[in-house]
Formats: C-alpha cells, structure tokens, sequence
C-alpha cells in the first residue's frame, strides 16, 4: 500500500486522487489488521490447547505407572508446563489419588489454563474463557 | 501497478477505473491474506488434532495390553482398547475403533534394539491399534476449520500405537542332589555317604543350598519391583533314591505356577527342613519344568521362562541339552545358572537352544545377583 502511494506521487497524481487512494487505504486497512489479529489468536490458542494435550498425556503416562504418586504427576505436568510457557495452569486429577486406584481403573487428567493469560495480543474471541483437555488413561 | 506507467494522454480516460485500483488490489490482497490466516490456523489445528489421536490411540493400545494381560482375553482386550479410544477426544468427538482396528500379534526385538510386529503371529504378546480418523473411519475425517473457503473440507490423520506386554510365568529349577548341602568352602564335588551331613538338612547359613536359598528370596523381592505380572512355580531335580527314611525323586513340582511368591518360597522352605539326597537328573528337571509351564494353570498370553540351576554336571538321565529343544517348541526360555563346580559347556548349550542366557555364579553372591538380574532382565511395556 505504501509503495502504492510513493508510486502515486512520482506519477505526478492530483492531490484529490491521492485523498481518494488513502480514503480506500483507510477502509480496507482495518479489515486487514483484523485478520491478521484474528489468526494471531486463534493460532496462540490453538498453541495453548496443544500444550495443555501435551502436558497431560505425558502426565497421565506417569499416573498409569504402578508405583506412581500424586506428586510425581504433578512434577511432570509442570515441567511440560514450563517449557511450553504456559500461564496459571491447572491440573485436575480423577480418581483424586493415583496411587491407590487399582488396576485396570481409568485415570483421567484434566488440564485447565486461562485464555487471558496466554494471549500475545489482548482476546477478542476467547476473552475471559478457560481451555480445558482431559486425557484418560487406564492404570497398569 | 502498471497502470502508473501509462501515458498522460490517456490519463483522463483511465481516471474514473483508476480510483479502484487499491480497492481491487485490497481484494488480491485479502485473498492473500485469507489464505495464509487459512494455512497457518488449519496446519496448527491439524497438527494439535494429531497429537490428540496419538494420546487416544496411545491410550487405547496400553489399555489393551493391560487387560490382555490381566484377563487373558483377546475380545476383554478388544473391549477395553474400544472403551478407552472412545475416552478421549479427537478434533472434539470420540475416537471410535473397528474390530479390524484392533490387532493382535507377536512382536520380537530385533539387534538394533527396535520392535518387529507381526500380525496374528503366535504366541501373542502384542496389540497394535491403528487409530484413524479417515473418511471411512467409524468418526470419520476432521473437518477444516477454515479450509472451505480454498475447498479443503477435511483432513485424515492415522496413528500407530503397538504395546508388547512381557507378563512371564516363571518355573524355578533348582537342584537338591546331595552336592546341595555342602558347605560353601568345601572343594569336593560330591558329599559321600558317610558324611556326618549325608543325613542331615541342609545348614542354611553355611551349605551351598542355604545360598540358594537366600538367592530366591533375591529372586522374589525384585520381582515383586517389576511393574509386569509374573507368576512362578519351583521345581527341584535330584534322582530316584531312598536314605535316611525320606524318599527322593527325579523331579518334583514342589509349587504350581502362583502369583503369590510366597508360595514358591514356603515350598523352598519345606525341601530345606528335609533330608534330601540323591543324583544330579537335570534333564528330569528341565521335563518337569515343561510339564509346568504348559499346564492349565500357565497364563496364555505370558511369556514362559525357566530357570535352570545346578552345582554340578548331571550324573543321572539323558543328556540334558538333548531334552532343551523340547522347551524351544513350547517358546520356552531357559536361563541357566552354574554354580560351582557344574559343568558350563552343557548349561551353556541348553540355554542357546532356547535362546535364554547361561550365567555362571563362582560363589554365594554372585548367585543371588543372577538371580536378581534374570528377575529384572526383561522390559514390560512397550510402545511404539
């Protein structure tokens, strides 16, 4: 669009047709800024839900061990976490003690994070809601 | 941007088309832009919705191998791995398997250290789900979140996911031929008759047999570490012989195959309250070990090991590597164990033809770290 206008000038255009140019700019710019925005969040989000899938799947795998403990699922949740950069994250985890569900139980794991938190530029569609993705699993 | 180029001659005639030339490039352009908001938010979604088929697939295919292993059942398994698919979500609806989804087979490491499935090979020690979300797929492909606009409707991920579950029914074989009750420091291959000790238990803290003894103890502990089920059975060798009014045999089941190692145990304690005696069969002792682990109480699903000890070449019997590819028919590993003054070359021979490793154990420790080793050798679970 800037090059447009710089080619205008050169061409030696009216100043009431370089108006008409910039009122043009003026509509369609914003239209274009809100794609952009658009898909910067949409693929932040679908960022942030790939994080929480990921953190836990790998935290589940470490409740389905037979000798597994609340504490060591949790260390791994946040350590996927923490790598993935992820803002105020939490970890739900069903039946509340793995330890001492038996063999052959489902174990499910729910990761929760707000869209708030995680977003480059403030939330348009997802302001003020909470991704959530549970992954199950079957205790060994 | 060649219409700035024109000739000023024609200026006035162009004018009024011109005033939509940003107008007509702001749509080229939105295409653009469209496209790549396209591209970029689909291939991120496409990317997340594979990692969530690999977590239901994943999941799918150790619940399977989880119940193959404690039901012993191949349709228990399949409804498991269904179930557990359907738990977990894809692109936001349930991963729902065929029966063709769902395949059963036996997997093999290979040199490099990788896994080798094949499909409906026996014995079955693995289960392998294809979970996909194609267009002839139970749910079907995943829908495009924005791809309509370019007429990409869908996408079809597929996922892999094998698990080999190494469940083992064990047999101890052990010998309690005389030799047993010699003393660790003693140098003589064999106990004489008239042995103050002939007609005597063991002594538990100074007899080769006492070592043997805290080995197995060794033995059970680390199995109960290992996140795999395993179940174990004794049986112990000598030969046909009367003494000392207690009647020996050339093998006994002294415990059937339990998932209780206690029981194992106990059966261990009651052969050393007794005033054993006898030959070294250990062909007798490797039949018996068969006959054990192909009995009913033998898990069809598990992989069957024994574990062959002896203090000495066998003096009894046919030569016992002649009877071990009777064991390699039945998929059974051998591990054997040499123990003092035993003779290699045969145990080495019988654990080659069944494809088990031979270990020899020069004194009382190293005996109870083979035992711990072989309890530990084998990885549980698998995935790939």
């Amino acid at each position: 669009m800037f090059t447009h206008g710089r080619l205008a000038r050169q061409a030696g255009c009216p100043p009431a047709r370089r108006g008409v140019a910039a009122a043009e700019l003026a509509l369609i710019l914003p239209l274009l800024v809100l794609l952009v925005m658009a898909s910067i969040e949409a693929c932040t989000m679908v960022f942030l839900n790939h994080s929480l899938s990921i953190a836990s799947y790998e935290a589940v795998r470490v409740a389905i061990n037979f000798d597994s403990n609340n504490a060591a699922v949790e260390e791994r949740f946040d350590e996927i976490i923490q790598a993935r950069d992820v803002s105020g994250a939490l970890l739900s985890i069903s039946p509340g003690n793995v330890a001492t569900v038996p063999r052959g139980t489902q174990i499910s794991l729910t990761a929760t994070a707000p869209c708030d938190e995680n977003t480059l530029i403030p939330p348009w569609f997802f302001g003020g809601k909470t991704l959530s993705v549970t992954t199950t699993m079957v205790k060994e | 941007m060649s219409h700035f180029k024109l000739p000023n001659k024609r200026e006035t005639k162009t004018e009024d088309r011109r005033r939509g030339t940003i107008t007509i490039l702001a749509c080229f352009l939105i295409v653009v832009f469209l496209a790549s908001v396209v591209l970029s938010v689909d291939v991120a979604y496409m990317q997340l919705s594979r990692t969530r088929l690999r977590s239901a697939t994943d999941a799918a295919a150790r619940a399977a191998g989880e119940s193959l292993s404690r039901l012993q059942d191949i349709d228990a398994s399949r409804e498991a791995a269904k179930t557990l698919a359907q738990a977990n979500l894809v692109a936001g609806t349930p991963l729902v398997l065929d029966d063709d989804d769902i395949v059963f087979g036996h997997s093999d490491q290979q040199e490099g250290g990788a896994w080798d499935f094949v499909a409906d090979a026996e014995p079955i020690n693995a289960v392998r789900v294809n979970g996909r979300r194609t267009r002839t797929a139970p749910s079907g492909s995943i829908p495009t979140l924005f791809g309509m606009f370019f007429y990409v409707f869908d996408f079809e991920p597929t996922q892999l996911a094998t698990v080999v579950r190494l469940d083992r029914d064990i047999c101890l074989v052990v010998d309690r031929s005389s030799s047993m009750k010699l003393y660790l420091t003693d140098t003589a291959p064999v106990m004489s008759t008239g042995d103050s000790r002939f007609c005597q238990p063991p002594n538990m803290s100074l007899s080769r047999w006492g070592a043997l003894s805290v080995a197995v103890d060794r033995f059970t502990s680390a199995l109960l570490t290992t996140p795999q089920t395993e179940h174990l059975a004794l049986v112990s060798y000598g030969s046909n012989y009367t003494s000392c009014s207690y009647t020996n045999y050339a093998a006994t089941i002294n415990q059937a195959l339990s998932n209780d190692y206690t029981d194992a145990t106990a059966a261990l304690q009651n052969i050393s309250n007794s005033k054993f005696n006898g030959m070294t069969d250990i062909s007798a002792g490797i039949l018996k070990g068969i006959q054990v682990l192909t009995s009913a109480q033998a898990r069809p699903y598990a992989a069957k090991t024994m574990v062959l000890m002896s203090d000495g070449a066998y003096t009894q019997g046919v030569q016992p590597s002649t009877v071990a590819p009777q064991a390699a028919a039945e998929n059974i590993v051998i591990h054997t164990i040499t123990f003092g003054e035993a003779n290699p070359t045969e145990m080495q021979a019988i654990a080659d033809a069944t494809g088990g490793n031979h270990y020899i154990a020069p004194d009382a420790a190293a005996l109870q770290d083979i035992f711990e080793e072989i309890a530990l050798t084998l990885p549980v679970m698998f995935t790939d």
